[in-house]
């Protein structure tokens, strides 16, 4: 008569879902591709900004007197492209096709800034994230900056974004 | 002579792919393209054909309910270039991509995906801009089928669209040849039929003359 022990035999099937299973953690596990995305992948618009007879001047090089802050962006992937494009895209019924582009750069800056030194003095206008998207209250943050200042973020992040044309 | 690197490539890929070469630069923590670079992206694309385009267009058609009245339906542009994409890209760099039934597969196309966008787009754009033909060209064969279906019928220096035009449809009317056949067909056979049909057009016309 066998014993359990001696009459167990690894079935098969399991095995090899095992191997397979194996085989998927370990291309999880490698290291993304030479141009694939990554978090890490930022850059940041520098903004140097003086305040003038009550309003703020966009500067375009560093002064004496002028406050330096940064927004950080992060380098969107192709299917976010196609995706934010896609949103941005109308078509009429004489089938003519028109990109919204405010509502283009709304969407770029609602998932691709990172952050923003303009918490610094005032913690209400801390950038916050909710599922990966800028949170209303800080949407709004950022539309109430000066119009020059928004001008400026949104052609320098384009400049960047949108340099594959 | 600037043709020879671009039969370099045809010699290297074939004459049904076009290869795009993207110059990219690291812009703090990016990269982006630039207009020259030591560091290029190399990506070869299958040059489209008719049912490529077919399939596209099935796959990128939308149809909207604009509102209670008025339905719009018409090609999905932006959904068109993500298929395209998909559906052409061979190659980039040294890896080739794995496809089954002309489609990039599922597992790699997930990398692709999540590509740097500025580069990707500029590749696509780079593409399209080589299979198709440019507003220039465009407006340009649009005057010239003008002129050829009017009254005159007679265009001076046609361009390549005309000129093909001209000859496939000499060639099927006489004898039932059409384009994926000539194709196939022998260089000095079809200069030959070519030569032909361009004297018949040329006594064609002096009798209309008469």
């Amino acid at each position: 008569m066998q014993t359990p022990s001696s009459s167990f035999q690894p079935v098969k099937p399991f095995g090899q879902a095992r191997d397979i299973l194996s085989g998927d953690i370990e291309k999880e596990l490698l290291e993304p591709g030479k141009y694939e995305v990554t978090p890490e992948h930022t850059f940041a618009v520098t903004l140097y900004l003086k305040s003038f007879k009550g309003r703020w001047i966009v500067l375009d090089n560093k002064a004496a007197g002028c406050d330096v802050h940064q927004v950080v962006f992060r380098m969107w992937t192709f299917e976010e492209m196609i995706d934010m494009r896609r949103r941005s895209t109308s078509i009429d019924p004489s089938k003519r096709v028109s990109v919204d582009v405010d509502m283009l750069n709304r969407l770029k800056i609602q998932k691709l800034l990172v952050s923003w030194t303009f918490d610094k003095d005032n913690p209400r206008l801390k950038a916050i994230h909710v599922n990966g998207i800028l949170s209303d209250d800080s949407w709004r943050a950022f539309i109430k900056l000066s119009p020059n200042i928004i001008k400026r973020i949104m052609d320098e992040m384009n400049l960047v974004l949108e340099s594959g044309g | 002579m600037d043709i020879d690197p671009v039969i370099d490539d045809v010699a290297e890929y074939g004459e049904n792919n076009v290869v795009v070469r993207v110059p990219y630069l690291k812009y703090q923590n990016v990269l982006i393209p630039a207009k020259e670079s030591s560091d290029v992206c190399m990506m070869v694309f299958r040059r489209m054909t008719v049912s490529d385009g077919l399939e596209l267009e099935r796959h990128a058609f939308l149809f909207r309910k604009n509102n209670e009245n008025i339905d719009i339906s018409g090609i999905d542009h932006t959904l068109y270039r993500y298929l395209l994409l998909r559906r052409t890209l061979l190659r980039i760099d040294n890896e080739e991509l794995p496809r089954r039934n002309g489609w990039v597969l599922g597992e790699r196309w997930k990398g692709i995906k999540n590509m740097n966008g500025a580069i990707l787009g500029y590749a696509l754009s780079q593409y399209e801009s080589l299979i198709f033909a440019s507003n220039d060209e465009d407006m340009l064969l649009d005057r010239q089928a003008a002129i050829l279906t009017g009254d005159s019928g007679r265009v001076v220096n046609p361009c390549h669209g005309i000129s093909l035009y001209c000859t496939l449809t000499s060639m099927w009317e006489k004898m039932g040849i059409s384009a994926d056949k000539t194709d196939q067909m022998r260089n000095d056979d079809y200069m030959k039929i070519r030569k032909v049909l361009m004297k018949e057009s040329e006594a064609l016309k002096r009798k209309s003359k008469k």
